[in-house]
């Protein structure tokens, strides 16, 4: 039992047992400090000896990603966890598919990276509340399926507007409402989530049934 | 089809819905029905003929022209266009003009 946390410290949210270390890894050395306080842990752990690594992030690109994947092939059996200034659901989805087991905002690091932790030990994989969105099946009205759709084809706001006999700003704020739904911040991130080969949420979100909402536009 | 379901549809004249989007891309043309969100991929002959069908006033004459392009016997590619247009109306992605 010695092996496997029991609890999770209420005041500090760290590692709660002496017996796990973590090993931070960070180009930030006042993040590191930081990290390796809230965890409770031994400063200077190797990876390879490590219960379970930490990866400390300005933000998340496909530099951070590919190290991301790195550690995992290198450690395939020690839970990652990412730390990170700023990501969204996309961001937070790319962590976990190139292998990590968790991820933290900075800010919120003191109250969630401890059981962020104490869960990926567990075998759970957690993410702040908000970037669930980014799994979750969007649930798009009739209209903004046609809106999305279109713009899957290529077709420009002007184009769109003209074929669904509405205005552009209707079209715009549409699609507003869609990216909010999908997590998303432009057409192309939009259009990538749904055609991505690999994870993506397919065309199929986009079919209509009988079911779906009717907006007024 | 029976013959006579094959005549009426020679002698029709289709076209695409509003509610259809078409779009060429490199390998395939994307269909896209907006009545139920469904997209459909057409091979390049498809698309060919899908084009063909919009630039003539029966199937009989798109049958024509492709079988020309295609130097090919009249009946083979008829029979083609026929199968392909049945499949398309089955599918609302081609509908009959109205009577003007």
């Amino acid at each position: 039992m010695a092996s496997v946390p029991a609890q999770v410290s209420t005041e500090g949210g760290g590692l709660a047992t002496a017996a796990l270390c973590a090993a931070v890894i960070d180009d930030d050395p006042h993040r590191v400090r930081r990290l390796v306080a809230i965890l409770e842990t031994r400063a200077g752990v190797e990876p390879a000896d490590a219960d379970l690594i930490v990866l400390g992030f300005d933000r998340l690109g496909r530099e951070e990603r590919d190290e991301i994947a790195r550690r995992r092939e290198d450690v395939p059996g020690t839970p990652l966890l990412i730390v990170v200034e700023q990501a969204d659901s996309k961001t937070a989805r790319d962590a976990l598919a190139a292998g990590a087991d968790a991820l933290v905002l900075n800010d919120e690091a003191g109250t969630s990276l401890g059981p962020a932790a104490q869960a990926a030990l567990a075998g759970q994989i957690s993410l702040p509340h908000s970037f669930g969105d980014g799994f979750r099946r969007p649930k798009l009205s009739r209209r903004e399926k046609q809106v999305l759709s279109l713009v899957v084809m290529g077709l420009l706001n002007a184009e769109i507007a003209a074929k669904l006999h509405v205005t552009e700003s209707t079209v715009k704020s549409h699609l507003t409402s869609c990216f909010a739904k999908l997590g998303v911040r432009t057409r192309s991130e939009a259009t990538a989530l749904i055609l991505d080969p690999e994870g993506g949420l397919g065309l199929g979100v986009l079919a209509i049934s009988t079911t779906d909402d009717d907006d007024d536009d | 089809m029976t013959t006579e379901q094959n005549g009426d549809l020679l002698a029709a004249r289709l076209r695409v819905p509003e509610h259809v989007v078409y779009r060429d891309f490199v390998s395939e043309t994307v269909v896209l029905n907006l009545e139920t969100g469904r997209y459909h991929g057409l091979n390049p002959t498809g698309g060919r003929i899908l084009d063909a069908l919009e630039r003539s006033d029966t199937v009989a004459e798109a049958a024509e022209k492709l079988a020309s392009e295609y130097e090919q016997g009249q009946d083979q590619v008829e029979d083609d266009v026929l199968a392909f247009c049945s499949d398309l109306l089955t599918r609302g992605l081609v509908e009959l003009r109205p009577d003007d």
